[in-house]
């Protein structure tokens, strides 16, 4: 699979997050990104990344960047025991990631965006889940 | 091992964080936030442009903005009839004049998706440069908006009139009845307060009663904050309510006047 999609995808989600909606897209991304990537210059983008949307939504600097950064590490001492890449996984942890991510910052109706962004969540991950085997596939043969 | 290392650099990047939250609370990161506002702004505000485009019908705008036009046209018949046309003059209109209004572009509505919330807080384009200060009252054609809670040098957070944590002294149109309106959230909001005694019907117009301060930071009076659409009236209660709504549709803002105070 392509790494670029998924930093698309990440860019994308910090665009989207800092003009039109509240969903946690960009905690999901980041999700997807430690998933698939595994590597520990994530943490140094998330911080980057944290502090970009605190100036565009005018939030104290730093706060988003804590919340990625303990969402990450979570993650990613999670993976050490246990497999990541599964839909159950995927669904559950960032449900619970976007549910504290909301509530943190006092966004209104947080249970039902955490699950609409679950499932979208699972849903990009399912596709570029797909989009890799395809990809081994094709080498492959 | 690799678990050893991503620790550690989860170790350095979280002290970092902290130690910016930190420099950021004794406002050190002040000028460095300002730069970096500076150069993310017109991205965001670009973004922001185009994803407007795509999701506001322009003709759906334009009678918006009619309509607007003529509960203007009607609110202004209201009050002149009210006086018998002889106490007014030109001067005793109590509206925000044109050069104490700021134009502001709408760049950001935080916790709003379309069809599923609706927004409680609008971000604006203008801040402490262009001398705007916290409480100063948003408004769109003699509409209040709401009132700016939170600002930097380029941007402020403006609470819209539904938000839960407004409230704001009122009066009612036909018969000055005063009261207080509470925004409920959800693009609700609810006058309260009015004694029982005071006469309330459908569809008057509530005005704000007006609250300026010595800068002129506040809400001044007379701007329409909604129209009553339906009466809770209790003979056993001590005061009774109405529910009010904003002529105005906040989704669809793309432009709002901050009123900086009369000079």
């Amino acid at each position: 699979m392509k790494q670029w999609i998924i930093w698309l995808i990440l860019f994308l989600s910090i665009i989207a997050e800092g003009t039109i909606t509240t969903l946690p897209l960009v905690l999901s991304s980041f999700l997807i990104l430690m998933v698939f990537l595994r590597k520990n210059i994530l943490f140094w983008i998330a911080l980057i990344v944290g502090l970009i949307l605190d100036l565009m939504l005018v939030r104290d600097l730093g706060l988003t960047s804590v919340i990625f950064l303990f969402f990450l590490i979570i993650i990613s001492l999670y993976e050490n025991k246990f497999e990541t890449s599964t839909s159950a996984f995927i669904l559950i942890s960032s449900f619970l990631g976007s549910l504290i991510y909301l509530l943190f910052f006092g966004i209104q109706n947080a249970f039902i965006q955490s699950i609409f962004c679950s499932f979208l969540t699972l849903l990009i991950f399912k596709l570029l889940l797909i989009s890799e085997i395809k990809t081994k596939k094709y080498k492959f043969e | 091992m690799l678990k050893k290392s991503k620790i550690t650099v989860f170790l350095i990047v979280i002290f970092l964080t902290f130690l910016i939250i930190l420099l950021s609370n004794f406002g050190i990161t002040n000028g460095i936030t300002s730069f970096f506002s500076r150069i993310l702004f017109p991205i965001q505000k670009s973004f922001y442009q185009s994803f407007g485009l795509l999701f506001n019908n322009q003709e759906n705008l334009k009678l918006t903005e009619e309509n607007l036009d003529f509960l203007k046209i009607k609110t202004d018949l209201e009050k002149l009839e009210k006086d018998n046309y002889a106490l007014r003059d030109q001067f005793s209109v109590q509206k925000p004049e044109a050069q104490n209004l700021l134009p502001a572009k709408v760049i950001g509505f935080p916790s709003f998706i379309p069809n599923v919330s609706y927004p409680e807080n609008l971000i604006l384009d203008k801040g402490l440069d262009d001398g705007l200060k916290v409480g100063n009252a948003v408004l769109y054609k003699d509409n209040l908006v709401g009132k700016i809670t939170r600002i930097d040098s380029s941007k402020s957070i403006v609470s819209l009139i539904t938000n839960p944590n407004m409230t704001l002294a009122v009066k009612t149109g036909s018969k000055n009845a005063i009261g207080l309106v509470k925004g409920l959230g959800g693009g609700e909001m609810i006058l309260g307060n009015v004694l029982l005694s005071e006469p309330l019907k459908n569809s008057d117009i509530v005005f704000t009663k007006g609250d300026l301060n010595i800068d002129g930071v506040g809400f001044p009076p007379d701007l329409i904050v909604g129209k009553i659409i339906s009466i809770d009236k209790n003979p056993s209660a001590l005061f009774q309510n109405a529910e009010v709504k904003s002529m105005l549709d906040f989704t669809k803002l793309n432009i709002v006047f901050v009123y900086k105070g009369s000079r």
